[in-house]
Formats: C-alpha cells, structure tokens, sequence
C-alpha cells in the first residue's frame, strides 16, 4: 500500500479531531454516582472498568444498572446503584455471605472488601415528600428496615431522623418508602471508597 | 455440489452467531456465565480480551494485575484463530453481511473491482490506544461490536432497558451500510477490535490459498475470490501472510469459487510463497 500525502493528511486530521473531541469529555469521574461495594476511587473508576457489565448480571437484587449520558460520558456503562430496582443486600439478604459484584469483577474496579468498611453514600430525607413529616399519615417504614443500628432515629414526634454519619448508603429505606414520589434520595455523599492502585 | 456449500457454510454461520446471542443473552439468568467478549467469567474462571487490558493499563498508566491472566488465555485463542471471531461470532458482522445484501439490490454495488482499503484498521486501533493513554479513556464497549448486541440484548431482554449500545450499534450499521456501502467495510476497513485480533492472529489456522493450476483469474478476469470475500483479501492476487491475518473464515471464497481453485489450508503460508502465473498489480490502493 502506498500511503499518498493526502491520505496522510486526512487521517491526521482524523486523529486529531478525535483527539480534540475526547479533549471536551472529562474522563475523570465527577463523584457524583453511588458505585456497588469495593469500589475503587472515582479517579480511576472509569479507567479501569471496562463496562463487561459482569457486576451488573451477577447482581441478585437487581440493584446494579449502568451509568447512562447524563451521568457524564466519561461514565457511560459504568455501573452504580439504583435503589429504585433494589437494594444493595451485602449487609442483609442475598449478598451476607459474599458479595457477588466484588467476587467477579474481572478488572478490580470492584475489589473485596470486609462489610465494616462499606459506605456506599447516605441517605437524605426530604420531608416536603415524607408521610410521617407531611402528617398525611404514620409511617416509619424506614426505621423498620433499615439494617444499621443507629442510622436512623425516631424522634418523640414519631419522625423519622436520618444520621448521615451512620448510614451505609445501602438503600434498603429507599426501596421500601411507600411515598410517592420517593421521600428518600440515596447520593454517594460520604461513600468510601478503595485506594488504587493496592 | 456448489448449492451444497452455500447451505452448508451459510447456515451454519448464521446459526452459530444467532445461538452465541442467546447463550450470552441467557446465561446470566442462570448462574452459568456472566459478561460477554470484553470479559467474561464462569465458574470462578476469566477470560479478558487483550484489547480492554491494552485500554485499561494505558488509561490508568499501570499493569492491570487482575486481567493479566485471563488475557493471555483469550492472546492464545486469537493467535491461533485469529479472525474466526469475526466470522462465527460477531453477530455485527452477519447483520451488516444481511442488511449490505439489502442495500446492493437497492442502490447497487460500489467497489466491485477495487479491493477496499484495509489498513485504516490499525490506524484507528492505535488512535484508541493513544486516547487511553492520553485521556484515561477506557470505553472498551463501545468498541466491541458483538459486546453491544450481547448486552443490548440482555439489558432488553432481562431489564426491559434500551441501553446506550443500541445507539453506538446504530452509528456502526450507518457508517457501513449508508455511508461506506461497500458491505462489512467497518470490519475490514475500521474495527479497532478486528484490528486488534488481526495483529494477534500469528498462526492463523484455516486459510484459503488459491490453486494457480486451477485458477481462470488470468484468463477470464474472474477474481470471484476476492469480491466475495467480506474482509477485502486480494486473493487473486499475491497475498502476504500480513494481509491473510484479515481473514475471517467465512469460506466465500472457497465455496464460490467457479473452478474450485479455492482450498482452505490449516496453516497458511501465504501465497506469496507460490509460483505460478500471479497478477502483480498494486492492491490496496
């Protein structure tokens, strides 16, 4: 094959173009997903995951879905909790006794990690939604749930108080809260996450 | 003898890529085997494709210990299969195979004597890699053809979700169907995967090699071989060892072939090694 300068030059202009378009997407996570257990820091998250979606598959509760545009490009197919289709069960439920997602995870985005060092994010309340703070109701669904001794509290109003410091971010409460639209938001606000590289 | 090939080998194709689309769409449902040709995992046993390692280790400027293993089990596969995955199981590769046949009837053929440009493949493979170094950018996805299907399928099937996949899919078949229409172009010319699987595939088991004896190329300007063949081989012509490393085993050639001057050789030497009465024009370009 004969590579003629103009050929050469369109390709330049080719890689050069595709270069400066993957300039304008930042690849460094915005932080702003709750990522399954084991997760390794934002930075190299999407570095290293390779989107084989084997973490969302293995997943019993059906709490994995994949990271969609508007979570940033960077982060497209990228695994994160949704609470909304289930909880994250590595405290109660189906993942008690080893966590699916970190077991096979391919790459170590998601690395084994012992249950006292998950947090997943917490839970914020937001009582303009709330059955028990709108008064329309009692309800402490919530509180009934939750696996974490101390993450929530019920004030002598019988309210529901979330403690951000205790919460795992599991999102247990969130999919049990009967109010709709949901009165509980899971953010990684507060999420740990694994050191990498090891 | 001739309808006997195309039944056999056609059939077969098709039925062994519809079949690896509802295995990997499936088995998750039940336990048996998770992800698809990025990586993929069963019983607690990996299997990675090189290009994701490639992608991953330069995106995050380290030796990705986790995939080092389950890479060199998939290296092995593709040094001695080569493209295989391309023509038995890339189900990308039979749509745009199906729906290029659609189009010829419409619009009609473009580049049936010039064998297409192949080499772009590689250029884009590197532009990937440089990206990952340079950018962090480990989209693996999004360039693995049957991983969209595989995916697109299962999130669709099992989640009820339309995922992104469908979309890059979308930008594939349009750039290869409307805007190439030279039928599989992506995959000869393009796909950073087959790129990558064609820089592996150093043994190369089962490759066509053409009779010169038998062959009317001289003769009667047939080159049969080589307008069938959905990865642009020259195979009427001299064809180096580096070129073959392109073929995906679909057997067109060897089942077209008027004269039967086709044979599919378990390694391949090339057929710059033959003597014979050999055309020797420029090919690629």
């Amino acid at each position: 094959m004969r590579v003629t300068r103009r050929g050469f030059l369109k390709l330049l202009a080719g890689g050069a173009s595709i270069l400066a378009l993957s300039r304008l997407i930042s690849m460094k996570g915005r932080a702003d997903v709750v990522r399954p257990p084991g997760a390794i820091v934002e930075e190299h998250f999407n570095s290293l995951c390779l989107r084989c979606e084997v973490c969302l598959e293995v997943c019993p509760s059906k709490a994995i879905v994949l990271a969609g545009l508007e979570d940033g490009i960077s982060a497209a197919n990228t695994p994160k909790i949704d609470p909304l289709r289930g909880p994250c069960e590595f405290l109660v439920g189906r993942c008690q006794d080893s966590m699916r997602c970190t077991k096979e995870c391919p790459t170590g985005a998601l690395q084994p990690v012992g249950r006292d060092e998950i947090k997943l994010g917490s839970v914020e309340l937001d009582r303009e939604r709330c059955i028990a703070w709108l008064e329309t109701g009692e309800c402490l669904v919530c509180d009934e749930v939750c696996p974490v001794l101390g993450a929530i509290s019920i004030n002598e109003d019988l309210k529901p108080v979330f403690h951000e410091d205790k919460c795992v971010g599991c999102g247990t409460c969130v999919y049990a809260c009967p109010a709709d639209p949901k009165a509980l938001v899971l953010l990684p606000r507060g999420a740990r996450r694994v050191a990498w590289p090891r | 003898m001739a309808e006997m090939r195309i039944a056999r080998t056609e059939v077969l194709r098709a039925v062994t890529v519809l079949s690896l689309v509802f295995v990997f769409a499936l088995t998750p449902a039940f336990g048996l085997m998770y992800g698809s040709v990025s990586a993929l995992t069963f019983g607690g046993f990996t299997i990675a494709a090189p290009l994701g390692f490639a992608m991953a280790s330069l995106a995050t400027r380290s030796l990705v210990v986790d995939l080092i293993a389950p890479t060199l089990v998939a290296a092995l596969i593709t040094v001695v299969l080569g493209r295989f995955l391309c023509g038995w199981v890339c189900p990308v590769g039979l749509l745009l195979e199906y729906s290029h046949a659609l189009t010829e009837k419409v619009w009609g053929r473009r580049g049936i004597e010039a064998p297409g440009r192949t080499r772009e493949k590689y250029l884009v493979l590197a532009a990937l890699l440089a990206s990952s170094l340079l950018l962090g950018f480990t989209a693996f996805y999004l360039f693995c053809p049957p991983d969209l299907v595989y995916r697109g399928t299962f999130l669709l099937a099992m989640r009820g979700i339309v995922g992104l996949d469908l979309a890059v899919l979308a930008v594939i078949f349009v750039i290869d169907v409307l805007a190439l229409r030279l039928g599989r172009s992506w995959c000869a010319s393009l796909c950073p995967l087959g790129a990558a699987v064609s820089g592996l595939s150093l043994v190369n088991l089962l490759t066509p090699e053409v009779d010169r004896e038998r062959c009317i190329d001289l003769d009667f300007n047939c080159a049969t071989c080589q307008r069938v063949c959905p990865m642009k081989i020259p195979l009427a012509f001299r064809v180096s060892h580096w070129t073959m490393m392109s073929c995906n085993k679909c057997l067109k050639c060897w089942r077209e072939c008027p004269v039967d001057a086709v044979r599919i050789r378990p390694f391949s030497r090339g057929s710059s090694g033959r003597q014979g009465p050999v055309r020797t024009r420029d090919t690629q370009d």
